[in-house]
């Protein structure tokens, strides 16, 4: 009789060995012990836009540069990235990677939420202005960086990491419109600054409280210590000498307010 | 004999948890999405490539819609004019018999069509070598005023408007938002599969069975290795570099090459050294397009060049041609054309309704 075999001790054993491996195979490989929780919490920085210590204003007022040329600002954004902390023994600690579009014009890109800031005592806060020569080469990008943005130059790769347009009567252009695209990742017309702004704050485990700071960016720092003139350039718009010049002066904008 | 039914049941137990445990393995995370993969067969003896699709994994579907956006006309400003219009497949995805390129509303570019194909190899893109990516070429024809002249923010709400956009971005990577960078991935895809690495003269490298050339395309080809091959290298047949080949500059378009890139004066009256695969197929030549015909290059090179400043050394003095060895170059080249890519049905005009 065939049934037989269901009643043979070897069957039996097996019967009873089979769901015990499934069982065993199934199980959920055991981590090699996990490592404690790091805790970690996230810094708001709030950015605000100043000319000659007053909030700027676009399209209606007149501003005028050290060499007296008097101007308009229609336009004014840049690339915030690279962010990082230094610590109280001078470590330098990045944050997690993110790219910041701040356009004047709309309110909701002068709020940044950095992530990632771990425990520690931190005295600086450090970013690059514009986008690492990494991003730059490597093909197309989404979110801030979608070229669509219309912050990227097509035909010499490449992004524009801060600009300005505006009108000036200084400016030889048909309708006296200047245009600065500052740009450029590759020596020697490199404008990528990096700048670091002392800022002291504590995370400690279980902070519920988000480290909250504000920076101001004054522009009128981009008409100094270098000579910036309409009249000579009113048009920026591709990587060279110019563009180096204003990113040598807009790199001292920044400042934390609090 | 007793408890034979319970040895059974639990048999049967045992085969039902087996069956459940293979079914739950089987399911992946993706929801139900689901892309075919292809890999290219890249020409042997070729380079290791310098684009690499780990970020842009390739599939049926990326190519597919890459496909049918680069002939879709509607992409330009007036819907008058693709990828396609200037990249014929006939004249090896170069444009037949225009010297410049032209675009919206009949205007004309200061650069000749280049062609397409073995883009995967290249380092750098246009005739200056300005753009550093494959996926950011189209770019550049999309948006320039005088080819496209398109506004990416439009196009991307244009396709994100047309059911039959939403239903192949959502095929291609699992939903229908229609982003810049799936567009320009699936583009990049596409023309990723523009290889050529199959013609007469490749068979005969590879010593196929009864491929073979003939007395004049053995001298074309010993006279191309003597006189040409330093800059027009094997088995891509360029060496990628920026050279002046002492073409005397023209004032009417003002070009000046890569030093329009670099700023460098080293850079003046410097261009792409471009393939010479497909060459009889793709005139007019040279990146003004100055030269119809391929017997027009032979004499440039024999008695045109300027020595300039900038002139390559290697054909400062020019490169002395008889008749004879105009001809035998010319069957030489003519082994270079490579009708697998041509042909090719999978890149073929897919024809867009409007």
């Amino acid at each position: 009789m065939i049934l037989r075999i269901f009643t043979s001790y070897i069957f039996r054993c097996v019967l009873i060995c089979l769901p015990v491996l499934w069982l065993c195979g199934c199980a959920k490989k055991d981590k090699p012990s996990d490592p404690p929780p790091v805790f970690y919490t996230r810094l708001s920085l709030d950015i605000s836009h100043e000319m000659n210590g007053s909030p700027l204003v676009r399209n209606t007022s007149t501003y005028s540069n050290p060499l007296g040329e008097k101007f308009i600002i229609t336009k004014f954004r840049y690339y915030l990235s690279n962010f990082a902390l230094v610590d109280d023994a001078g470590k330098t600690v990045p944050l997690a990677s993110a790219y910041f579009l701040i356009d004047d014009a709309v309110d909701s890109t002068k709020r940044l939420v950095l992530d990632s800031v771990p425990v520690g005592n931190f005295t600086a806060v450090r970013f690059l202005i514009g986008v690492d020569s990494a991003r730059n080469n490597s093909g197309v990008q989404s979110g801030a960086l979608a070229p669509e943005n219309g912050m990227f130059w097509t035909w010499n790769s490449g992004y524009i990491m801060a600009k300005m347009e505006g009108t000036s009567d200084a400016a030889t252009t048909p309708m006296q419109g200047f245009e600065w695209h500052v740009g450029g990742f590759k020596e020697p017309y490199n404008v990528l600054r990096t700048v670091q702004l002392p800022l002291s704050f504590r995370v400690i485990p279980f902070m519920a409280a988000i480290p909250h700071f504000s920076m101001v960016a004054s522009v009128d720092k981009w008409f100094t210590p270098n000579e910036a003139s309409f009249a000579k350039t009113a048009i920026i718009m591709g990587p060279g000498a110019a563009a180096v010049n204003i990113a040598n002066n807009y790199q001292q904008m920044f400042s934390i307010k609090n | 004999m007793r408890h034979k039914a319970l040895y059974i049941a639990a048999a049967f137990g045992t085969l039902l948890l087996f069956a459940h445990a293979c079914k739950k393995e089987n399911k992946g995370g993706t929801g139900g999405f689901r892309t075919d993969p292809l890999t290219l067969s890249l020409p042997p003896g070729f380079p290791e490539p310098v684009y690499n699709f780990s970020n842009n994994p390739l599939t049926k579907q990326g190519v597919a819609l890459g496909r049918f956006i680069f002939y879709d006309y509607r992409l330009s400003k007036d819907s008058t004019v693709s990828c396609g219009f200037c990249h014929q497949q006939f004249a090896a995805f170069g444009h037949f018999d225009h010297a410049l390129s032209h675009g919206v509303g009949g205007q004309q570019g200061t650069r000749s069509v280049p062609v397409l194909f073995n883009m995967i190899w290249q380092k750098a893109f246009m005739w200056d070598g300005g753009v550093n990516n494959l996926e950011i070429q189209p770019l550049t024809p999309l948006t320039d005023h005088k080819e496209m002249g398109v506004d990416l923010q439009e196009l991307l709400k244009k396709m994100q408007g047309d059911p039959k956009y939403r239903q192949q971005f959502s095929a291609a990577f699992g939903t229908e938002e229609v982003t810049s960078e799936r567009m320009f991935k699936a583009i990049t895809q596409f023309v990723g599969t523009m290889i050529s690495g199959n013609s007469r003269y490749d068979s005969i490298i590879r010593k196929v069975p009864g491929a073979a050339f003939s007395p004049d395309e053995a001298a074309g080809y010993t006279l191309y290795q003597q006189k040409c091959a330093a800059c027009h290298k094997e088995p891509l047949f360029t060496d990628l570099s920026y050279r002046s080949n002492g073409l005397p500059y023209l004032p009417a378009l003002n070009d000046v090459g890569r030093m329009k890139i670099t700023g460098n004066t080293a850079d003046y009256l410097k261009f792409k050294v471009p393939s010479l695969r497909n060459i009889l197929k793709s005139s007019p030549y040279m990146h003004d397009g100055r030269y119809f015909d391929i017997f027009q290059v032979f004499d440039f090179y024999d008695h045109g060049v300027k020595d300039t400043v900038t002139t390559d050394a290697l054909v400062r003095k020019g490169l002395s041609l008889t008749d004879q060895q105009k001809r035998q170059l010319y069957l030489f080249l003519n082994t270079l054309t490579d009708y697998t890519l041509i042909n090719n049905k999978d890149l073929s005009e897919v024809l867009i309704a409007p």
